[in-house]
């Protein structure tokens, strides 16, 4: 691996620590989203690993076998990140959601469904990966050396969306019923998932990076939390609309009012008055 | 030809008066609360509610309304409202509710979660039927359901006040729930109400509103989430101008307050406002867009597939697709009968219509409250100035 990383353009290398323009909250900030992105990352060499048995042939096998790798080095990137700006990372999945993704992409695996891993993978967890490194890439926000490693990777993972776009595209015109089935199947269980990661409160990663959970805030970046999720939403539909059909897609988007987490971007309040048996209802 | 209520023979003689309400952490169960505790000095009720529920926070917007309802009175009123822990079954309530004296139940807990079958399933059909399996034991004298304006599914014609048959089409899973729980409740062999509200919308007067983002709320919060960040030059609005069904909270607690007290049993109620007085969906994208995003051009779109989605701006492509369930279900041609509603307005009840400028005042009552919006307002006040 750390041959890998040495055979590519490394941003991050010969500089140090930036000047003190950023205070510690800022690093802080970035020890978090830098250890749930390396988080993803993780899951996405697993993912394409495990998807390689269903690709069609083996110039598409060697291609997802490289975008594993290309996903490997985006980890060495961010360690070597954490290590330049002294910031600690952690490098193994934390966060429950990014398991539960991983155990939703097996599941397509086991089904053979090729255009739900495509989907869960290709689309939204790159969707939601470009809408963060955008985030960080922005020079005005961040460090130069967040900024430069972030729109070195963001370069792949936008080649990685449109690889997966073509390659869902060929499956929709193939069976496009079966593709819409994936889609939806894909979109209830994992985007509640990826939405409920936009928050900068935490289940586990703040223990494990010594930061005060309910410290962290986006405003060193300035951003926040309501605008991050904005952007995820108009990436997703952008991406969804670059594919499908409105009147397929429609419905999905408009389930995700009701995502926990996510209720308080549109439905004014997360969670649901209550009376009634264990599911989740509402007062009416 | 209408009957005056006194005329009718099966008349109810007394309401209940110790009450079983369910939802009532909820907005129309709330509503219901306050506006029995202020109508009827006798009536106590017993609310029912899950156990990690702070029974504070389901008293809190009770006691509000109670306070706007019933000025000075409100403290007292309060005082006959019970919340209860709801145990796991709801078989163990039963000594609870014997204690208590329960002679109606007023069910008004309900999932609204358009997208979860399972719950939808769960709380709306199979919790009915054990809630009128329980209302049974206990021997209660009527129960009352609350229900919505479109378990009809989409019908050509009236939507009548009836049980309805299984349509073509439904809106969503949640019209699907609804019906089959009127059903149940129907066949329960109970005497029943049951009201049918459309979408409840702030006070009439004053604009106040304690519910979730739901129905218009959704559509507004949404506008102030998504298209509030930037000002729009043009704005691409799906808008039908045929009526979009707007009921007022006091319209609504007017309304089942009266039902309440003088329909006669198995009576179904279609909780609505006049076609000719509520606005169209056209009218309340005007009336907002007038008032808080003012752009130099409006396009509308009578239909959904007219809407060229990969062309419009992100946030307005966004908007459009959170909120396009409850855009299509409005911007459907509902028509609804309203015989019981003329019944009880003939005997006095006053049912303040939806127009567009209560339905302002609504509105209003929320810009003025939004810090997003003001923001916007202030941050964009010069283009906003120059679009108009």
């Amino acid at each position: 691996m750390t041959d890998s990383a040495q055979i590519i353009a490394d941003p991050v290398a010969e500089q140090s620590r930036p000047a003190t323009d950023f205070d510690q909250r800022y690093y802080n900030l970035i020890a978090y989203i830098v250890s749930n992105a390396i988080a993803g990352e993780i899951m996405a060499i697993e993912n394409y690993s495990e998807m390689v048995q269903l690709m069609p042939g083996s110039s598409a096998k060697i291609e997802t076998v490289n975008q594993a790798n290309e996903e490997c080095k985006h980890i060495l990137l961010l360690s070597k990140l954490g290590r330049t700006l002294d910031v600690g990372v952690q490098r193994r999945i934390v966060e429950p959601q990014w398991n539960q993704i991983r155990k939703h992409f097996s599941t397509a695996v086991s089904r053979r469904d090729l255009a739900a891993c495509l989907i869960i993978q290709d689309l939204m967890t790159e969707t939601m990966a470009i809408m963060l490194y955008r985030t960080l890439a922005d020079e005005a926000e961040t460090d130069p050396k967040t900024a430069a490693v972030a729109r070195n990777i963001l370069a792949d993972e936008l080649e990685h969306l449109e690889i997966g776009k073509h390659r869902i595209r060929e499956l929709l015109a193939e069976d496009p019923s079966k593709v819409h089935d994936a889609l939806a199947w894909a979109h209830h269980r994992v985007m509640p998932e990826l939405f409920s990661m936009i928050s900068t409160s935490c289940h586990f990663l703040c223990d494990e990076l010594n930061i005060e959970c309910g410290s962290l805030t986006l405003d060193s970046i300035r951003t926040d939390i309501e605008a991050l999720k904005v952007q995820a939403l108009q990436s997703y539909v952008e991406t969804l609309d670059s594919i499908f059909d409105s009147a397929v897609t429609n419905p999905l988007i408009a389930s995700m009012s009701a995502y926990e987490g996510y209720g308080q971007m549109f439905s004014g309040e997360a969670g649901a008055a209550c009376c009634g048996p264990s599911a989740k209802t509402s007062g009416q | 030809m209408l009957r005056a209520l006194g005329q009718d023979q099966r008349a109810i003689a007394s309401p209940g008066r110790r009450i079983l309400l369910t939802g009532a952490s909820g907005y129309l169960g709330s509503l219901i609360a306050a506006s029995l505790l202020a109508a009827d000095g006798e009536v106590r009720i017993l609310a029912p509610t899950r156990p990690k529920r702070d029974a504070q926070d389901v008293v809190a917007p009770i006691a509000a309304e109670l306070v706007a309802l019933a000025g000075s009175g409100a403290e007292a009123a309060l005082a006959r409202l019970q919340i209860v822990a709801l145990p796991p079954q709801l078989e163990e309530l039963d000594p609870v509710l014997r204690d208590f004296g329960v002679d109606e139940v007023i069910h008004c807990a309900g999932c609204l979660d358009y997208f979860n079958k399972s719950a939808l399933d769960a709380v709306n059909v199979d919790f009915t039927r054990i809630l009128l399996e329980q209302a049974r034991r206990i021997g209660v004298g009527r129960f009352i359901q609350i229900s919505t304006a479109y378990s009809s599914g989409y019908v050509p014609g009236d939507v009548a006040e009836a049980l309805h048959p299984d349509p073509e089409e439904d809106p969503t899973h949640y019209t699907v729930t609804k019906r089959a729980g009127e059903r149940l409740v129907a066949e329960s062999g109970l005497p029943y109400l049951i009201l049918r509200p459309s979408i409840v919308i702030g006070n009439s007067t004053d604009g106040r509103y304690s519910g979730k983002r739901y129905g218009l709320y959704q559509l507004w919060s949404g506008i102030e989430r998504l298209l509030c960040r930037e000002w729009h030059d043009t704005m691409h609005v799906f808008a039908p101008s045929q009526p979009a069904n707007l009921v007022h909270q006091d319209a609504f607690q007017n309304a089942f307050v009266a039902a309440w007290r003088s329909l006669p049993p198995d009576t179904i109620v279609n909780v609505v406002s006049r076609d000719t007085e509520t606005p169209s969906v056209r009218q309340l994208w005007d009336l907002w867009l007038s008032t808080c995003n003012r752009p130099r051009r409006t396009i509308y779109y009578e239909s959904m597939a007219d809407i060229p989605v990969r062309e419009i701006p992100p946030p307005q492509r966004a908007l459009l697709a959170l909120a396009s369930v409850n855009l299509q279900i409005i911007g459907h041609r509902w028509r609804f009968e309203t015989t019981q509603l003329d019944r009880l307005e003939q005997a006095g009840m006053v049912f303040p219509q939806a127009r567009l400028s209560s339905v302002e005042t609504c509105q209003n009552r929320l810009i003025e409250s939004s810090a997003a919006i003001q923001k916007f307002l202030a941050k964009h006040a010069s283009a906003l100035v120059a679009a108009q």
